[in-house]
């Protein structure tokens, strides 16, 4: 992420890979953005320390899904590890040849987290899934996307895979998720200096992706909505977009909540620093929401 | 014995005298009030159709051109108008076995209303259920149930987590699996550490994370449980708001047809199948159902594939009709019969369903009549048997013939029977009727009724009537000019020639519509507005002139002298035959030269024709009783000791028939008494043992062959025609034969026996025997027995020296 002069470009995106649903939903997500940006892809897979470590130990068993136990042995595991890898590079090959990006990939060993955070430093965006394989059910956001949250240097993309097709599924979701995902785009703005930039990065987003975009007005009450929405107006001038807006009475959080639910496969920009929205409160918001959202240093 | 008188011209040709007739034209005339002459036909009409039983089938029998089918359609159609009109039937899917369709019968009219509300059902379905599975209401509820199962997971891997924690072990997710290790500072412990760990601690973690796996492999086991028992809540739910949707949608038409049981059912069925099914109703437009569903694509594209199965196939329906169905099947095929069951190419296989089931023309015909051509049933394979195992079982099953025949096994339908209940009409020729009655015994038990059709009518004053009012009828049906009184005799005259007969009248209704669509096409020609008696003879003339190619080359062939036939002077053991050759619909006589000679011998006759296998049996027949005949008169006391041999001179092709066999012996008794026959005679009529001329057929034709001739070469007031006295009746002369009778130029002879015939060839008497025993000295019996006499006492003398006895 580079932000001379206020101005959000993106030129290389980092896409954090783990063969996972979401990682790979979250792949899909930043093909577009850098379809649309013409930024190139770098895929980064993270062979997990911990998992090298606990197939040396004599005392671990894999437990199976199908509640049989087997004996676990180093090579064995690597082995496992690298058919990930090479899953996770041919999703990746696929997408950038579907988006026509540049694009490259890489393995790397240690801490999934810290290697990931460390390679993003070199990029401007990292791309996540919201849970990685090794997923703790009961939260929304897996641990590498909680780290991320906390401590990503650059801009970061998170993108939830979403469930269609199932039993009770809702209808025509399949057919409509991929496309209008990219269709349109939403964007929060409370006048802060954090969302102006956010309101930046979507403008440029929505007008390389030539989609709509919404703007969510949070305000205490109608005139300084109005207001936030000649300022906001001031800034998008001169940008060939379609824009709509929206009012929202202040931020209670349900209210913005359901505000971005009712669009629930558009893309979120928000920024990490609002004070509107202190940081607890994205994270809280992130727990709700399917969207794929991308937050704004 | 008197000599034989020539007949008057009167006896040759019975007129139709137009003052008879009252009217001035045929459309003065009412049409004909039914049929003339088919009272037999009409009655076993009338009992067929009426007799309600099984088997009582008709089979209508009678040459083509008859207007068998005609008068048949006709009668049905009358008697059908005033029966009730059947029912509809429809197939509908089975829910339980697709295989086997089920059949719905309907009051009439109903099937079609049936199969719209069908489809408007599938159509409201097809909203209703969506919009309940969209509501608010249903997707909390269904999220619940979600949560629920995932909640059950949760908090179970959750509370092995903690347990783990707070042992310091971690759980970790591996490509494959679930692994539990020991942690320090939050990472797992490497393994140098763990080795470096006390003894004590080292089996602790052990056992820790052993008792912990067991944990888990305990609620993996039980994790399908919940998953099931979520599945379930799931699906009692989804039935629970489709059970909904479905029933007001569906009890609105159980309402409509709660006087139709089966319907109800079938309403029963649809709804289960919908709210089992409720799935297919969700998922959008561009997902492929069919493998799901089975079906084909329908041809419509109304419904999808799979919401075929709640619609409703008419087979058989009857809106808009008065009365009992009568079905006239021009092309009995197989499948045209029983119906079939179509099938469909769908990626590459072919499929089928029950909306692909065909009626035949018995499903049609079901509750009324079925009129079908005999032959051309006997003539698609398999027919014949489809339709009799149709009427035998009483009920239509549709079976494609690979099935019927078992040559093939795939799974194909088999629809539910339907109850028949039809009268079957077959057309078709006499021969066909006792063909069948002789070699299929199923067939006397299925169609027990025939209705045979006559052929000719007795000629009389009232029927003469009624077939001027079937000509005027026939004219208005045909749009032709009306007849004038003139015009209607001429054809009731030539339709007693058609029926070769003076005293009948032909009801072959073809040959009759024919002569009068001509005698029209003259009419008109000629710019007149009613047909006479000119135009109906020009018709006649023109018919006989565009057949008569081959007879008057014949006739040439003898002008020529390339066949030889005599027509004046006398000879003997020679004497002209008369044969009739048929090559189309057109017949004509001609004269053929018959000769015979003797000679010694040992009593045989022989035949040449037969010798050379030119002859059909009833040819030899006649033969044959000549030798019977000679023998008993002549040469009863002694052998019979000539060898006769007889021939038709310049004969190449086969002779058939034993009308020439009293020329035959004419000829012999010429050629044993060596009296000479007049040519300018010709002989028709077979003989029998006692010497008595019998009746033959074509009998005009035959004199008006010899007659053409004679005319040719010159009518010179001797020439003549024999013929048998019991043939006088047939006679139905051409006018041009009759007027040179009148005239006195030619002459007709009707002969009773042998003997007047030979007085009037020889110009001698025949002689009969006197009280000794003894024919007078002169006559021609007289001469023949003595040259017998003189043939038995040479071949006494012949064989007496030399030849043993026992020969003869």
């Amino acid at each position: 992420m580079s932000e001379r002069e206020g101005r959000f470009t993106l030129r290389r995106i980092l896409v954090a890979l783990d063969a996972s649903a979401h990682s790979l939903a979250a792949l899909e997500a930043a093909a577009d953005l850098a379809a649309a940006m013409q930024a190139e892809m770098e895929g980064l897979f993270v062979e997990d320390i911990n998992l090298i470590r606990l197939a040396s130990l004599p005392c671990t068993r894999e437990v199976r899904h199908t509640a049989s136990l087997a004996s676990l042995d180093l090579e064995q595991m690597e082995r496992a590890l690298k058919a990930q890898a090479a899953e996770a590079r041919q999703a990746m090959a696929a997408a950038a040849r579907g988006a026509r990006v540049q694009w490259s990939f890489r393995v790397a060993r240690g801490h999934v987290a810290h290697e990931v955070l460390a390679a993003a430093s070199a990029a401007d965006l990292l791309t996540l899934g919201k849970q990685g394989r090794s997923r703790n059910p009961r939260a929304r956001l897996g641990s590498t996307a909680l780290r991320a949250l906390a401590g990503a240097p650059v801009a970061l993309l998170l993108v939830e895979h979403r469930r269609v097709g199932a039993h009770g599924a809702r209808f025509g979701e399949a057919a409509r998720a991929d496309t209008e995902a990219r269709r349109r785009v939403l964007v929060v703005a409370d006048g802060s200096e954090g969302a102006s930039r956010a309101l930046d990065a979507a403008a440029r987003l929505a007008e390389a992706s030539v989609v709509t975009l919404t703007v969510l007005l949070l305000a205490d009450d109608s005139n300084a909505a109005r207001d936030l929405e000649l300022a906001a107006a001031h800034s998008l001038e001169g940008r060939s977009i379609e824009v709509r807006w929206r009012s929202l009475a202040l931020a209670k959080g349900h209210n913005l909540l359901r505000a971005i639910q009712s669009d629930e496969t558009a893309l979120l920009v928000l920024s990490f620093s609002s004070p509107r929205l202190p940081e607890a409160t994205v994270g809280k918001l992130l727990d709700h929401i399917t969207n794929p959202v991308l937050l704004i240093r | 014995m008197g000599r034989i008188e020539s007949l008057k011209p009167e006896a040759l040709y019975r007129r139709c005298d137009p003052e008879l007739f009252q009217f001035e034209t045929t459309a003065e005339l009412d049409d004909l009030e039914g049929i003339i002459g088919q009272e037999r036909a009409v009655e076993a009409v009338e009992f067929g159709t009426a007799i309600r039983r099984e088997g009582y089938n008709l089979f209508s029998l009678g040459p083509s051109g008859t207007g068998k089918f005609k008068i048949v359609r006709d009668f049905l159609k009358r008697k059908a108008a005033a029966e009730p009109i059947p029912s509809d039937w429809c197939y509908v899917n089975s829910f339980d076995d697709p295989q086997k369709p089920r059949a719905l019968r309907l009051p009439p009219g109903q099937g079609i209303e049936l199969r719209q509300d069908a489809e408007r059902l599938v159509e409201e379905l097809r909203s209703a259920i969506p919009a309940a599975f969209e509501s608010e209401d249903y997707r909390t509820r269904r999220q619940v149930i979600e949560e629920e199962v995932k909640e059950h997971h949760e908090r179970a891997f959750e509370e092995l987590r903690r347990q783990g924690q707070e042992k310091g072990i971690a759980l970790m997710r591996t490509p494959a699996g679930l692994v539990f290790a020991p942690t320090q500072k939050g990472e797992v412990i490497t393994p140098e550490d763990f080795q470096q760990l006390p003894e004590a601690e080292r089996e602790r973690i052990e056992r820790d994370i052993k008792a912990l796996q067991e944990q888990l492999q305990a609620s993996l086991r039980q994790a399908p449980q919940w998953e099931r028992g979520g599945r379930e809540k799931l699906k009692a739910l989804n039935q629970e708001v489709a059970n909904f949707a479905v029933g007001h949608l569906i009890d609105e038409l159980r309402k409509k047809y709660t006087a139709i049981p089966p319907v109800v059912e079938f309403l029963n069925a649809v709804q289960q199948d919908v709210i089992e099914n409720v799935e297919a109703f969700l998922k959008p437009p561009e997902s492929p159902l069919s493998a799901q569903a089975g079906n084909p694509q329908p041809r419509s594209p109304k419904a999808f594939p799979f919401f075929r199965r709640y619609l409703v196939n008419v087979v058989v329906e009857h809106s808009g009709s008065e009365g009992a169905p009568v079905v006239y099947e021009d092309n009995p095929t197989y499948q045209n019969l029983v119906g079939q069951v179509e099938y469909m190419a769908q990626m590459g296989a072919l499929s089928t369903d029950f909306g692909l089931i065909r009626s035949g023309a018995l499903h049609q015909a079901n509750g009324g009549y079925l009129m079908l051509d005999a032959l051309r049933v006997l003539s698609q394979p398999y027919a014949w048997e489809g339709l009799k195992r149709t009427l035998r079982s009483g009920e239509i099953r549709i079976e494609s013939l690979g099935q019927a025949l078992s040559l093939i096994s795939t799974a194909s339908l088999e629809p539910e029977p339907i109850p028949l209940s039809v009268k079957v009409v077959l057309l078709g020729e006499r021969l066909l009727y006792y063909l069948l009655s002789q070699h299929d015994s199923e067939f006397n038990e299925l169609f027990k009724v025939a209705v045979d059709f006559d052929e000719e009518v007795t000629r009389s004053p009232t029927s003469q009537l009624l077939y001027a009012k079937l000509i005027g009828r026939l004219a208005r049906q045909e749009k032709l000019l009306p007849f004038d009184r003139g015009g209607v005799a001429r054809v009731i005259e030539q339709s007693a020639r058609f029926a070769g007969d003076a005293e009948k009248l032909s009801l072959h209704n073809r040959t009759l519509s024919d002569l009068l669509r001509e005698a029209d096409y003259w009419a008109q020609k000629a710019g007149g507005n009613v047909v006479g008696a000119g135009e109906v003879q020009r018709a006649i003339d023109a018919q006989i002139r565009r057949a008569s190619r081959m007879r008057e080359q014949y006739q040439e062939e003898v002008l020529r002298g390339t066949l030889l036939i005599d027509t004046e002077g006398a000879k003997v053991g020679q004497v002209n035959g008369l044969s009739v050759v048929q090559p189309g619909r057109y017949a004509f006589g001609h004269p053929s030269r018959i000769t015979a000679r003797v000679r010694l011998g040992r009593g045989e006759v022989v035949d040449i024709e037969r010798e050379v296998e030119l002859s059909g049996p009833i040819h030899s027949k006649g033969v044959l009783i000549l030798s019977g005949f000679l023998g008993a008169r002549y040469a009863s006391d002694r052998p019979l000791s000539l060898s006769a041999s007889l021939v038709f001179e310049q004969s190449y092709s086969g002779v058939e028939g034993d009308s020439a066999s009293s020329a035959e012996l004419y000829a012999l008794l010429s050629a044993l008494s060596e009296t000479p026959i007049k040519q300018s005679l010709a002989v028709t009529g077979s003989v029998n043992q006692r010497g008595e001329v019998q009746a033959i057929g074509g009998v005009n034709e035959k004199i008006e062959g010899f007659f053409d001739l004679c005319h040719a070469r010159g009518l010179t007031g001797e020439q003549g025609v024999l013929i048998p006295a019991s043939n006088v009746k047939h006679l139905m002369l051409r006018r041009d034969v009759v007027e040179a009778v009148e005239a006195g130029k030619f002459h007709i002879y009707p002969v009773e026996t042998i003997d007047q015939g030979i007085a009037l060839l020889t110009g001698l008497e025949a002689g009969e025997r006197d009280g000794g025993g003894n024919f007078p000295e002169g006559s021609v019996n007289h001469r023949v027995e003595e040259r017998l006499i003189a043939l038995a006492e040479k071949r006494r003398a012949f064989g007496q020296p030399s030849q043993s006895r026992g020969e003869t």
